[in-house]
């Protein structure tokens, strides 16, 4: 069987908000049941019945979450009757591509004419002291550093402290970052916050992990999310705008998140490989893509993966960010959903979120946000300190 | 060589399982001395400790012992912390290049805490009741008051 393109033919998400509400006896949308309403919604957004599904992946559940065995207890209340996969997928940051990844590949293989790539979490439901020694012991050596307390985020900090030191670059640059998150996310009814946010009040806000305060880094977050993917045949056959995979790249640069010796935490090696391959493989240069979705927990995250992926050099994504390059109007338009910092980052689940705004835009439905003639597209989503790197290049069909 | 060391009152906040592998140095920390492994074929020093060579895959190594000296590459001071960090709050984590090799995440003392970066850093053991840890420390050579 002749390998078919893979598309992204629909897809639906929840705003990101808080839907855990452990106060009452009843929870007004227990994780399945909001995932079954979405993962309907795509469908009919995909103009697909549920028959056709072959292969359903799903983001794996938390392990606060009530149902465990999500995928095949999803399965069983949709409906779906999968020959090719019903899973659940998780590696860190990097969960939402890998399920949209492997999604993917099972049409590629020929497995399914029609994938899911699901998910839904409620990281507000977890209690904080053991999210917290969950999340220490993710990120750090378990055994010879979690015991220092370097939160998720206090990693991208010493980026930050770093990347300030060395290059030089402005602090209120770096901050903002934050501002045109938000100024994004004030135009995406996903968003979970849309008030107003100056420079200032991001310099001036409660430290979390110097130097970045409480709007450089990201909140609490829920979510729910499904993209349906098809062969390209199948896409064709409905007759609406399309989003093709055109590339994919894959890289771990050996560490996690640092080294035994000496390198440079602040350059992130896996996302530059992983990067030039999607766009080797999808046969276009860096300069022909219109926007990109990048994992970006906070401010410093996005200013170093710009300069990593290369669209500014090292030392200048601070100050590109903050003279524009990377607002709606700018060079390179990045994380136009409002990114991790605004839209929100329900982490499992960030790699999807920045899928579905790639889909939005690059079938002319992202509203006020909407980069005009946008053709092209990356998303990129890590582990660790972008220690692993996923990227995917898409492009529209009309 | 020995190294300082600090007392703190306060418990561990993370209870981690020791391995059986890396006891030689968790023993050692109880001595002051902070040891770590070093590749048999390839001398490569790794921290944490392996048994398997990161570098050239090796299975035979030797526990050698270091310093403790180097320079501060990175830090942050953690305001927000949930669990048994919180009580600690804030307190300051950061990335030590050590002289003789590898690279350590410890906790930084708060004489070290505002040294500008790439100053030079000395590892102390942090006494907790439930054993010892490292931290990182203004180098005597380089402090202030010499």
């Amino acid at each position: 069987m002749a390998i078919d393109n893979v598309c992204i033919v629909g897809a639906a998400a929840a705003p990101v908000g808080r839907y855990a509400d452990p106060g009452g006896p009843f929870s007004a949308s227990p994780e399945p049941e909001l995932l079954g309403r979405i993962a309907m919604d795509a469908l009919e957004n995909a103009g697909i019945d549920r028959s056709a599904v072959g292969s359903a992946v799903f983001t794996a559940a938390l392990p606060d979450a009530d149902q465990q065995g999500l995928a095949t207890h999803m399965a069983a209340r949709l409906g779906l009757r999968c020959t090719g996969q019903l899973s659940e997928v998780a590696q860190m940051g990097i969960t939402g591509g890998l399920a949209f990844d492997q999604a993917a590949a099972d049409l590629q293989l020929g497995r399914a004419r029609v994938a899911l790539a699901l998910g839904v979490a409620y990281p507000s439901r977890a209690a904080s002291a053991p999210a917290m020694a969950r999340g220490l012991r993710v990120v750090a050596d378990a055994e010879f550093q979690a015991s220092y307390g370097a939160t998720p985020i206090a990693w991208y900090a010493l980026d930050a402290a770093r990347y300030l030191h060395e290059t030089g670059a402005r602090r209120e640059d770096v901050a903002s970052v934050a501002v045109k998150s938000r100024e994004f996310a004030r135009l995406n009814p996903l968003a979970q916050f849309k008030d107003r946010l100056t420079l200032d009040q991001v310099l001036a806000a409660r430290p979390i992990v110097d130097p970045l305060g409480q709007h450089e880094v990201p909140a609490v977050g829920d979510g729910a999310i499904c993209l349906v993917l098809a062969t390209e045949a199948v896409a064709r056959a409905g007759r609406r705008p399309f989003v093709r995979l055109r590339g994919r790249g894959f890289a771990h640069d050996g560490h996690h998140p640092i080294g035994s010796h000496p390198h440079d935490i602040t350059r992130f090696p896996a996302l530059r490989e992983a990067s030039a391959h999607a766009l080797n493989e999808a046969g276009v240069d860096l300069g022909a893509i219109d926007l990109a979705e990048l994992y970006a927990p906070c401010t410093i995250t996005e200013v170093l993966a710009t300069e990593a992926v290369g669209w500014f050099e090292r030392g200048a994504g601070a100050h590109a960010a903050a003279c524009g390059a990377t607002s709606l109007h700018g060079r390179i338009p990045i994380n136009t959903s409002g990114g991790c910092l605004s839209r929100g980052h329900p982490p499992t689940l960030t790699g999807l979120y920045g899928l579905f705004e790639i889909y939005e835009q690059l079938t002319g439905r992202a509203g006020r946000r909407q980069i005009a003639a946008a053709q092209l597209a990356m998303a990129a989503c890590e582990g660790g300190n972008y220690n692993t790197a996923l990227v995917h290049v898409l492009e529209a069909v009309q | 060589m020995t190294l300082s060391a600090v007392d703190t009152t306060l418990a561990q906040p993370l209870k981690i399982t020791r391995s059986a592998f890396a006891s030689r140095f968790w023993h050692a920390l109880e001595q002051r001395r902070f040891v770590t492994t070093q590749c048999e074929s390839c001398q490569f020093r790794s921290f944490p400790p392996r048994p398997i060579c990161i570098r050239c895959g090796a299975r035979a190594f030797l526990w050698i012992e270091h310093s403790g000296r180097g320079r501060l590459y990175s830090r942050t001071r953690v305001h927000a912390a949930g669990g048994g960090f919180a009580a600690l709050a804030p307190y300051s984590v950061g990335i030590v290049d050590l002289e003789d090799g590898p690279r350590v995440l410890v906790r930084i003392l708060p004489d070290a805490s505002a040294a500008a970066l790439d100053s030079e850093v000395q590892l102390v053991v942090l006494n907790h009741p439930d054993g010892p840890l490292l931290a990182a420390t203004v180098a005597p050579s380089s402090s202030p008051q010499r």
